[in-house]
């Protein structure tokens, strides 16, 4: 049977150093979805992974035992990419902002064309989306993550994120509205 | 008739507290907001379909094992840092104690009795200003991730404590770098980029001798006093112009080189 990570938890800290392996390999695949979500690069995804185990090793002593070590693991995960997504954005500047998405759009189809055919319009649709969730803040990309993807309520990313309730729920409105905006000329065709 | 608003709409397709009587209510009679409604569904279904890279059932071994070397190399949590860290800042802190160390150098070349007899040196003046510009850039890039980090830090576990011992490591390692820097730059008459490291100075020393483990209401405080000072939007100004300083001495080090 499968020991409960705050069993497995104690373990590491009592020295046993097969434990933080059990731990890396239960949690690693849920660490590098949310990364590469957040991060969309694989590259930065590994290296979130890589740095969210490393820090949550050496501060393996806070963790307490009454709490979910899958959800403190995330948050640690969360400011990992927070912090490689700050850095990325600072690098890249000629990535092209969500505000230049948003002013142009994509270019709506005329109307009366017949609908294109399906799997070129969901390319479409999937080249706005990552258009959208590239420009966003790290702020609203890592709640809106939060909320769509890992199905955290507002409360629990104001946690994660040490945010106010209300700016969490504030990044995940712009990010919506930012996706919808995007999405516009196509749902418009789709509907 | 008044519509639903669209962020009570977004609250209420992801299940998040709202009168959900009153917007069913409203659903059931409103045509534009079920098409808004429905509008919503789509956006949110597409993003669904974004694909993430799969990684099979070996991959936490696979993580194990590029972890295990560097856990290795710490003797126990709460250690100093560790150099061979994948992280690209972790990379910086070798490549800012590096800078340090060339800064000093070039501060004791430029201050140091000379012989009567010139010797050779290996680099340029014009390489030498050109590495410690960009050895500062990196110190004022590696400080301001420093301090974003710290508007970010959370509250770890549920004895409302937020766990800064990485920025506080990170804050003791630039102390140093920061005092050769600034006072190179006054040195070299540059007293605007001095006046900056010695406000970050003060900053850093600060964060360096705060507890590894504060309450919100410290962290608060800890963060006003860095906001007060304007401090994020001061490293901001002058990274840029030291950004643009290195890539000027990057061309005419390629011009010269041509």
């Amino acid at each position: 049977m499968e020991q409960d990570d705050g069993v497995v938890v104690a373990l590491a800290l009592a020295g046993d150093s097969d434990a933080f392996r059990t731990l890396v390999e239960r949690h690693s695949r849920a660490i590098f979805r949310l990364a590469y979500r957040m991060t969309s690069n694989e590259q930065d995804a590994e290296d979130v992974v890589q740095e969210t185990f490393l820090r949550a090793y050496k501060r393996l002593k806070q963790f307490e035992s009454r709490a979910n070590f899958g959800t403190w693991l995330h948050r640690i995960a969360v400011n990992c990419a927070l912090d490689c997504m700050r850095l990325r954005q600072r690098h890249d500047t000629g990535r092209e902002s969500i505000d230049a998405v948003g002013a142009d759009g994509p270019q709506p189809l005329p109307a009366g064309d017949p609908l294109p055919d399906r799997v070129l319009f969901s390319a479409e649709v999937q080249q706005q989306i990552d258009g959208v969730l590239a420009g966003l803040s790290p702020k609203e990309k890592a709640a809106f993550v939060l909320r769509h993807f890992e199905g955290m309520s507002i409360e629990e990313i104001s946690r994660t994120m040490g945010l106010r309730s209300e700016a969490a729920k504030n990044n995940i409105f712009r990010a919506v509205k930012k996706l919808r905006k995007a999405l516009a000329p196509l749902t418009s065709v789709a509907g | 008739m008044k519509h639903i608003d669209e962020n009570d709409l977004t609250l209420y397709q992801y299940q998040e507290p709202v009168d959900r009587a009153a917007i069913e209510a409203h659903l059931a009679e409103c045509a534009s907001c079920r098409a808004e409604k429905a509008n919503l569904e789509f956006v949110l279904a597409a993003v669904d379909g974004s694909p993430v890279p799969e990684r099979d059932d070996t991959y936490g071994e696979q993580v194990w094992h590029r972890l295990q070397p560097h856990l290795a190399a710490k003797p126990a949590p709460r250690q100093r840092f560790s150099w061979d860290w994948a992280f690209p800042w972790q990379r910086w802190a070798l490549g800012g104690a590096v800078a340090a160390l060339v800064a000093l150098a070039f501060v004791a070349g430029r201050f140091w009795p000379r012989h009567e007899k010139p010797v050779e040196t290996a680099i340029s003046a014009q390489a030498r200003d050109r590495i410690l510009l960009a050895a500062v850039a990196d110190h004022v890039e590696r400080s301001q991730i420093l301090l974003l980090a710290l508007a970010n830090s959370e509250e770890t576990g549920g004895d409302r404590k937020v766990d800064i011992s990485w920025e506080q490591e990170q804050a003791q390692q630039l102390v140093a770098g920061n005092r050769i820097y600034q006072e190179t730059a006054e040195r070299l008459g540059e007293p605007g980029l001095s006046s900056v490291l010695d406000d970050l100075g003060r900053v850093l020393l600060t964060v360096a001798h705060s507890p590894s483990s504060v309450s919100p209401e410290e962290l608060d405080e800890l963060r006003r006093r860095i906001e007060s000072q304007g401090m994020l939007f001061k490293m901001q100004v002058v990274d840029s112009q030291l950004q643009a300083r290195v890539k000027a001495a990057n061309r005419r080090q390629s011009q010269n080189s041509l």
